[in-house]
């Protein structure tokens, strides 16, 4: 059973046998009245510690949720759904047992507000399996939605994930789908409500990329967009239109999940709090240690209160992976919605009818932004070198030994007082100018990448790179983003290394947990080994010690809690990310429930997603390709003859091995 | 001693450097309080503790004057490393020589996009184009550091500029290990710390906080400390790197305007490579075609800055620049230490333990100064695995040590010319394969038709690995390999350079 450092013990008794087990969870059970997030968490990971009493577990839920009054059944569902999608494996086999009377019973008995909640909860199972899948199984999820929404749109859901077709051919398979399922041939109707609960999910997930990048304006006018949709759908719309929305959601949705992002960029200066991990303490974020196997944690948060629609979430969960917003995805969108007549140019709901509230004014297409921010951006950095050379140049200083070792240096400021922003860490210097500052922050986060990454894998083996190849190395400034810093290499990291200690804690419970000060040290500065900020220390009446505040001891480390939780997060977010890329596809629900990671071949595929790149340019990368160069590598010459023909011995190198080089 | 002694605060003037010069098992922390200071051109970040080792020699300067907390450990008995300020330093001429590069590199940019600037009178003397600059100069003149503070200087001016620096110089090691030739773009200030990474560290998995150990050199293996051990190869090897890096600036309008800056061994310089006398700068002539030099930079030497400007101060600018009086002479026995200290660090990394002093100040429980409290360190863990006699194609160039071709008899041929890849036989008694220090090559190009009798000399290297143990009878040898990527069906280049671990 993995340690959980910084949780409360789980749960106290240890029970040991079948039945107190069952005594014990079902008591635990009874308690979750409200929506109560330690509850949901500490019911989850008892049932993940426990799962060979897996029927016991599932048992337990099923009669709770048929048993309590309608304003209890959410949060048992919660439970259900955080067990399901973190532990999975065997209980999303047993409750899928059930799991579709007993949806349809409850959500029956809810209330309407309470339904939109069950309605996102069932879009979020469509992807909920750790391979991507429907959690409970194809059959459950389609009998679910067609009972819900009276459609077929999980097997429409699943065609458009088998292809990364343009959208037209994905209409058309959509159409073709449609047709095809016979059982219900006619109708294909889809309900406000199902629209309605997709466009939240696409929604909130573009919202919290937002959250953690905040600087995208191109999530911001991806979020833009898809409010005014929704404003748009709740007006009403005509089915058909509904029908486009939806699939071009989806597909949005797939090609996000599809396009690998680089990991967010944190906006991190050492004064300045990050954003995510700072958030308010009502976050509804929760992690828990998800595979019972390898104990790797990922934050889910599938909890009401977090998705409202007209009070966009101020708080995210845990950060999910969400991509930097997919370009091509919401502008298709928004065209192919203008050119269908749904949206006018200037904005104009056409399909909301005779509404009365004005929309807000058109933001530029995504387009048009960046190209602008792009021209700008280069006309900016034209200027300052047409002014740093017109500063050069006005010196009077010739190329010849007298002028070079008579005079006196006249500009000496050009190092230091022409380049205000010094970088605390390094001591490499930035012009105080906005795209200065721009690449400050690049700077900075590459700090903090590189010492979240030195935290990560602390004691762990690094060795030297190879270096790349000739023709790697001769194209490499056309891909290499200069000024970032590199970010160089992956170290070979396995799922189980990314553990993180106990992430995923609340905000507040991280904040308030503390170390105590060894006696003598009160007086010490101790900064965290994160953000480099100092830790500060308090003095505690009721247990009369000196504590750190917000801190953790971690391998006789001291970290700020939350960025050692940050830390832990991101390095999940690797993983998740490297799930993606491996080719399931699947959406990210807007909880950010776990998606398991996929052990194999997502190394590469993620580093090519990185560079973004033609061509393979790390030295692993490299290695590989010179592997596969060297396989069915035929030597013509006869001369020198020795050895080298053995290269040939290589032909029948499986293709595995280039999963253990690129690991390596 | 106690860790007081050992601490101590230097206020150094404007324009006046404070020189250290370490000596084995000796470590120096340096401090910087107040004011702005560097470290031959890369500047110091305030309140940041940079650690100095393996019989470091370096100098920390101060244009505006600063305040430097120094902490420094040194073995018991032994007598205390050299330390102490000096007034005079060339800074002022080293500044110079950037200010007039980067005239040669804005005006090259602003061409590059069209938007030609307006050149005021006075500025002409330089040669067109980026500025590519070849520093020569006798021994111990400070041609390395001359090249650092230059490129230093060039990223510090907030142009992204990302000056390409060569290293033809196979003595020196630069970013790998000695007898190696390289050359690799500067896009952060060179940190100095040990000579056993003279230019920055090279790519490795480890996160270090500092950006230039990111840095991604292209390297061929010359094998050989002195350049009269096969100047015919080192030829070669240098026009190699020559073409790679115009066609890398091909594609690369900013690196290009950055220019190049080439850094020689003295053999260049005093003439040793041939023997008639107008083949007595050869290897210079090779860099300047090789690299499209326009300027040349004499470092410390008078005569040799004459003979310069007569053989080609018609065609570029020759430029004499003094030599700095902290450099230190240093002897045979010291170079060959440093070779050492380069091998190990490119498998096991750098680590410089922090002087105790400095612990006891800084260590309260739970941030200790070990690790990444100091940007500098980074371990790595190389590994040692068994291969078969088959699995790798050995090559010698040349075949060995060889005379060089004017002390044949008359009239007698070289039997093994001094381009010829000769195999090695592990199995072969005296192959001298134990220890050695060997280059993994890049693959042969897999295009049969694209392949040549001596294409061995022109891959560039992959990695190092050192043979560690070899059993003749079961065919199989111990490598020590920096990653754990797998060598078998690679070539690999012997040299002259061998390596025990401790």
């Amino acid at each position: 059973m993995p340690a959980y450092p910084y949780a409360h013990p789980p749960f106290s008794a240890q029970p040991s046998d079948p039945s107190s087990f069952r005594r014990d969870f079902a008591a635990r059970l009874s308690e979750l009245t409200v929506n109560s997030r330690p509850i949901i968490q500490n019911l989850s990971m008892m049932a993940q510690s426990y799962n060979r009493y897996s029927d016991i577990v599932a048992d337990c839920l099923q009669a709770h949720i048929r048993r309590v009054p309608a304003w209890m059944k959410l949060p048992a569902f919660y439970v259900l759904d955080a067990i399901s999608k973190n532990v999975y494996d065997p209980y999303a086999a047993k409750f899928s047992v059930f799991i579709v009377p007993l949806f349809l019973e409850a959500y029956s008995q809810v209330d309407p507000q309470t339904r939109s909640k069950m309605e996102e909860m069932l879009v979020t199972w469509r992807t909920g399996a750790p391979s991507g899948k429907e959690l409970f199984g194809v059959a459950a999820q389609v009998s679910l939605e067609r009972q819900i929404w009276g459609n077929d749109s999980s097997v429409v859901a699943e065609s458009v994930r088998d292809t990364r077709l343009a959208p037209r051919a994905r209409r058309r398979l959509k159409h073709v789908s449609s047709q095809q399922s016979s059982r219900r041939p006619a109708q294909v109707s889809i309900t406000k409500s199902q629209v309605l609960a997709e466009l939240d999910v696409t929604l909130a997930l573009k919202e919290q990329a937002l959250l953690v990048n905040p600087y995208d304006t191109l999530a911001t006018n991806q979020v833009n967009v898809l409010r005014q949709l929704r404003r748009m759908v709740e007006h009403g719309v005509s089915q058909e239109e509904l029908q486009q929305i939806l699939s071009q959601l989806r597909a949005m949705g797939r090609e996000t999940a599809a396009v690998p992002p680089p990991p967010p960029p944190i906006p991190v200066a050492p004064s300045l709090p990050v954003p995510v991990y700072n958030a308010p303490p009502t976050v509804p974020a929760l992690s828990q240690h998800v595979h019972a196997t390898n104990s790797s944690s990922v934050p889910i948060g599938l909890y009401p209160g977090n998705v409202s629609v007209n009070q966009p979430p101020s708080s995210s969960a845990a950060p999910i992976p969400t991509a930097p917003a997919n370009i091509s995805g919401i502008s298709s969108l928004f065209d192919s919605l203008v050119k269908a007549g749904l949206v006018s140019a200037n904005s104009t709901p056409v399909g909301a009818g005779m509404n009365t509230h004005t929309p807000p004014p058109a933001p530029d297409t995504p387009d048009e932004v960046k190209a602008k921010a792009e021209q700008k951006a280069r006309d900016d950095r034209l200027e300052v070198q047409r002014s740093y050379a017109g500063k050069i140049l006005g010196m009077n200083i010739r190329l010849t030994t007298t002028d070079i070792t008579r005079q006196r240096p006249q500009n000496i400021s050009l190092l230091y007082e022409y380049l205000p922003v010094q970088c605390k860490q390094c001591g490499f210097r930035f012009h105080d100018d906005s795209a200065g500052k721009k690449q400050y922050q690049d700077h900075l986060d590459m700090h903090f990448r590189q010492n979240r990454r030195a935290k990560e894998v602390a004691g762990r083996g690094h060795s030297r790179s190879w270096f790349i190849s000739i023709n790697d190395w001769i194209s490499e400034p056309l891909t290499d983003v200069r000024g970032k810093g590199r970010e160089v290499l992956t170290t070979s990291r396995t799922n189980t290394d990314s553990t993180p200690n106990g992430s995923g804690k609340r905000d507040a419970e991280l904040r308030s947990s503390v170390v105590v000060v060894p006696p003598g040290d009160e007086a010490k500065n101790i900064s965290c080994p994160v953000c480099k900020e100092t830790l500060k220390s308090e003095f505690r009446e009721e247990d009369e010690e000196w504590v750190w505040q917000n801190a953790v001891k971690v391998k006789d480390k001291i970290y700020h809690a939350t960025c050692h939780a940050e830390m832990a997060t991101s390095a999940t977010l690797v993983s998740k990310l490297r799930a993606d890329e491996s080719g399931m596809g699947a959406t990210r629900s807007r909880s950010g429930t776990p998606e398991r990671t996929t052990p194999s071949t997502p190394i590469r595929s993620l580093e090519q997603s990185k560079v973004q790149s033609p061509r393979p340019l790390s030295p692993e990368r490299t290695l590989v390709a010179d592997a596969l160069t060297v396989v069915g590598v035929k030597r013509k010459a006869e001369g020198d003859s020795q050895g080298i023909g053995r290269l040939e011995t290589l032909t029948g190198t499986p293709p595995s091995k280039k999963v253990v080089l690129s690991a390596a | 001693m106690t860790s007081d002694e050992q601490t101590k605060t230097w206020v150094l003037e404007p324009e006046t450097e404070y020189r250290f010069e370490l000596d084995p098992d000796t470590t120096l922390a340096i401090k910087l309080i107040k004011g702005q200071a560097e470290v031959f051109g890369a500047e110091l970040a305030e309140g940041v503790v940079y650690l100095f080792g393996l019989e470091c020699k370096a100098a920390v300067y101060t244009w505006q004057g600063c305040t430097l907390e120094i902490c420094r450990t040194h073995s018991a008995g032994r007598r205390p490393s050299t330390e102490y300020i000096s007034d005079e330093t060339p800074m002022a001429a080293y500044m110079n020589m950037h200010l007039a590069l980067e005239q040669m590199r804005v005006r090259s940019l602003s061409l590059a996009q069209n938007s030609p600037i307006p050149i005021p009178k006075g500025s002409s003397g330089a040669p067109p184009g980026p500025p590519h600059v070849l520093v020569i100069g006798p021994e111990n003149a400070g041609k390395t550091t001359a090249c650092k503070i230059i490129a230093n200087y060039a990223v510090r001016a907030g142009q992204d500029w990302a000056p390409m620096f060569v290293n033809v110089d196979p003595g020196e090691g630069g970013w790998t290990l000695p007898g190696t030739v390289s050359a690799c773009p500067i896009t952060t200030p060179i940190p100095t710390q040990t000579p056993a990474n003279p230019l920055g560290s090279t790519a490795t998995s480890a996160p270090t906080a500092l950006a230039s150990s990111a840095l991604v050199p292209l390297v061929y293996w010359y094998g050989h400390a002195e350049v009269r051990q096969n100047p015919l190869l080192l030829d070669r090897l240098i026009r190699n790197l020559g073409e790679n890096v115009t066609s890398r600036h091909d594609n690369d309008p900013l690196g290009k305007s950055s220019g190049i800056i080439v850094d020689t061994p003295s053999s260049f310089a005093t003439g040793s490579t041939g023997p008639a006398s107008e083949k007595k700068f050869a290897l210079i002539q090779t860099c300047i075609d090789a690299f499209h030099i326009n300027v040349i930079v004499v470092v410390g030497h008078e005569k040799l800055n004459v003979e310069m400007q007569r053989m080609f101060g018609s065609k570029l600018s020759v430029i004499k620049l003094p030599k700095s009086g902290g450099v230190v002479d240093l002897d045979i026995s010291y170079r060959e230490r440093v070779h050492r200290y380069q091998i190990h660090n490119y498998m096991y990394g750098t680590h410089i333990s922090p002087p105790p002093g400095l612990v006891q100040q800084q260590g309260a429980p739970g941030s200790t100064t070990e690790e990444s409290e100091f940007n500098t360190d980074s371990r790595l863990s190389p590994l040692s695995t068994t291969i078969n006699f088959n699995d790798l194609t050995i090559y010698r160039i040349g075949g060995g040590a060889i005379a060089p071709s004017s002390a044949l008899p008359i009239g007698a041929q070289r039997i093994v010319s001094e381009l010829q890849p000769v195999p090695v036989d592990p199995a072969q008694k005296g192959s001298g394969l134990l220890n050695s220090v060997l280059a993994l090559l890049a693959p042969l190009n897999p295009d049969d038709n694209e392949r040549y009798d001596e294409e061995v000399l022109d891959l560039s290297v992959v990695a190092f690995f050192v043979v560690t143990a070899v059993d003749v009878r079961a065919r199989k040898m111990t490598v020590l390999k920096p990653s754990p990527g797998s060598i078998a069906g690679r070539i690999a280049l012997m040299g002259s350079f061998e390596w025990q671990d401790q």
